[in-house]
């Protein structure tokens, strides 16, 4: 590398809780996959790494450990395409090794974009692996895609860089969101050998999908969220009736302050339905859920997100504390946090792609590393895919789920990585 | 596509059951779009469970020995500490092995402090502040240059391991003055060789220890 980009910066203000946090069990890694339709070719889709990386100067980086605090370094470690040889979401952040923090591989039709969460969030990998679909099918169709000018992610390096928190934090008390403070029903069971993650993909029509939530009058993510919940709700046992289920739902920032940021610009809000308190019905779930996610997307609560880990983080008395006494209250912060809630989903989105691209893709996929049960899913043009991630072996919950899509008469297509050992 | 008749769902692989509700899956197979991987199970090494079970061993027997002879004393403990020890310095070394410096630095102050709790369970005869700390104090410093030189370890993290080693080297300078320290050889050589050290990284290095200590100590 000619010119450094940067040399090193602080970790952003949501990913200083992810390098101690972080654990062979749940390594905050997530992948993101693109499906093609042709077998992948490593030698294109290495140099369209190669090429993809110097747009995104987060993603050359390694982290270290500071006294006070972890940073990233840039450097000159170049990754290396390879076919998918560990299971999914593995860990990649070893606090004694220093590797890059993200990794792509391939299988077959399907490139691997693997991100431990540090370095980015969701919509930032997603913005790279875009990049780097577009840049290797450039490669591979030369004739037909040659013409095809850039992507419409065009950051500037300083942009994709910005710490968004501190630029959108107004450091004002505001009203603190009131969280549930009744016991959380907590989701257990037989977890998998060699903290292997149970992913469980399925594949539905966006069209169907869509028509269903339409009819419920609700949006997408409030109704999967609401057939979670009536899945979880079907495995509780009878004495946990009383205990509310509470997902915790990512927003993405940047759709509320303007942000071209690849780093983390994200915050968590907690929705939840209360079975002793209300029928059960799917209905009476979405007008409980529709209340919330109103609410949690309020502007008042979404400048409470940008700045509550900015109060955090600025305290004189959280600064001074060295690394190592930090971790561990950042650990038992985070444990305390988990412990108020039953699972996550993460709608990512719509997945934008230039039209002349539509023929060679056939979807993208999207799940992360947890240590209980978490939904991901993003939708790609008529193909919505939701993943469930989980540390558990039984699949009930899975079942369920799918089980009232395919009761609504949706078709679903099913894949997983577990195999059975016969 | 293979298809379970009690989900309703198509399924991915060429599986004979369903991943969701385990019944037997209807129709052909088609590719699934993970691979199927080996069992990530890592074994112990062996000569590993050798050794542990060996130090196992030996505890036991000069346990029950030293129950059939107690007119010598306690003998058996000093086998057990040292075992203990051992296992310490090389559990450390096995669980950082990924890291050679970073484990050199460890090790050096984990023999320091074994060696100083021995030598005052044993009585303090001052062996450990004497010989064993300046030694392996220098022992470590030697080693991490040569290992810049040899291995490509990352001349940040060198700066940092080395500061480390030195400023514990420097430490000894104090027991020196408080008259401590009864032989003065070996840790007049720590001293200075810390002190040479320290001066060599600044002057050849300065801007890069500026910088790395920057880094490092950020608020």
């Amino acid at each position: 590398m000619s010119h450094r980009k940067f040399q090193w910066t602080g970790l952003d203000t949501a990913a200083k809780i992810f390098p101690c946090t972080s654990g062979q069990r749940d390594t905050k890694v997530f992948r993101f996959v693109c499906e093609l339709k042709e077998p992948v070719q490593p030698q294109k889709l290495q140099e369209a790494l190669d090429q993809t990386l110097g747009s995104f100067p987060g993603f050359q980086t390694i982290i270290k450990r500071g006294l006070f605090w972890y940073y990233l370094e840039d450097t000159d470690k170049m990754p290396v395409v390879q076919r998918e040889y560990k299971s999914p979401c593995s860990q990649l952040y070893d606090k004694d090794v220093s590797n890059l923090l993200f990794e792509v591989t391939y299988f077959g039709c399907r490139v691997n974009l693997e991100v431990f969460h540090a370095i980015s969030d969701g919509t930032g990998a997603m913005h790279f692996l875009r990049v780097l679909i577009f840049r290797y099918l450039k490669r591979v169709h030369p004739e037909a895609l040659g013409g095809l000018s850039g992507l419409d992610y065009d950051a500037s390096e300083s942009q994709s860089m910005d710490d968004s928190f501190a630029r959108y934090a107004n450091y004002q008390k505001l009203p603190k969101i009131k969280k549930v403070h009744k016991t959380v029903y907590r989701l257990r069971g037989m977890r998998t050998m060699d903290y292997r993650l149970n992913v469980i993909v399925g594949t539905v029509p966006t069209k169907q999908l869509l028509n269903v939530s339409h009819s419920y009058g609700t949006s997408l993510t409030e109704l999967i969220c609401a057939l979670v919940i009536l899945a979880i709700r079907k495995e509780m046992p009878v004495k946990d009736v009383s205990r509310p289920i509470v997902l915790a739902v990512p927003i993405n920032l940047r759709n509320h302050f303007r942000s071209a940021s690849a780093r983390n610009f994200f915050g968590v809000m907690d929705v939840g339905y209360d079975f002793s308190q209300g029928d059960g019905s799917l209905k009476s779930i979405l007008a409980k859920l529709d209340q919330q996610f109103k609410a949690g997307l309020s502007p008042e609560e979404l400048q409470y997100r940008v700045n509550q880990y900015i109060m955090l983080i600025e305290n004189p008395l959280a600064r001074a504390m060295i690394l190592s006494v930090k971790d561990g209250v950042m650990r038992l912060g985070s444990y305390l946090e988990t412990r108020k809630e039953t699972s996550a989903v993460s709608n990512i989105g719509i997945v934008h792609m230039p039209a002349e691209l539509r023929p060679y893709i056939e979807k993208f996929e999207v799940f992360i590393s947890t240590q209980k049960v978490q939904m991901c899913c993003l939708t790609y043009e008529e193909k919505m895919t939701l993943s469930f991630s989980s540390a558990f072996l039984n699949t009930e919950i899975q079942k369920n789920f799918f089980r009232s899509l395919t009761n609504m008469g949706i078709p679903v297509e099913i894949d997983t990585d577990f195999f059975e050992d016969n | 596509m293979k298809y379970c008749e009690k989900c309703k769902v198509s399924v991915r692989g060429d599986r004979e059951r369903c991943p969701l509700c385990n019944a037997v899956l209807q129709g052909e197979p088609e590719p699934s779009g993970f691979p199927e991987l080996p069992d990530g199970h890592r074994q112990r090494r062996l000569w590993i469970s050798i050794l542990a079970l060996a130090s196992v061993s030996a505890c036991i027997v000069c346990l029950l020995l030293n129950f059939l002879n107690r007119q010598y004393g306690p003998w058996s403990l000093f086998v057990l500490g040292g075992v203990l020890c051992m296992w310490l310095t090389l559990g450390l070394a096995l669980y950082k092995q990924r890291n050679v410096p970073k484990t050199l630095v460890w090790e050096v102050f984990l023999v320091s402090a074994l060696s100083v709790l021995w030598d005052y369970v044993t009585g303090w005869h001052a062996w450990s502040i004497n010989f064993v700390i300046p030694i392996v104090c220098m022992g470590a410093m030697v080693t991490l240059v040569f290992m810049f030189r040899l291995f490509s370890v990352p001349s940040g993290s060198l700066i940092v391991y080395l500061l480390v080693d030195a400023l514990l080297g420097i430490v000894q300078l104090m027991l020196l003055l408080t008259g401590c320290i009864t032989v003065l050889l070996p840790s007049l050589l720590c001293v200075g060789v810390s002190l040479m050290m320290l001066a060599a990284m600044l002057i050849f290095r300065g801007r890069h220890v500026k910088e790395e200590l920057r880094r490092r100590l950020h608020l």
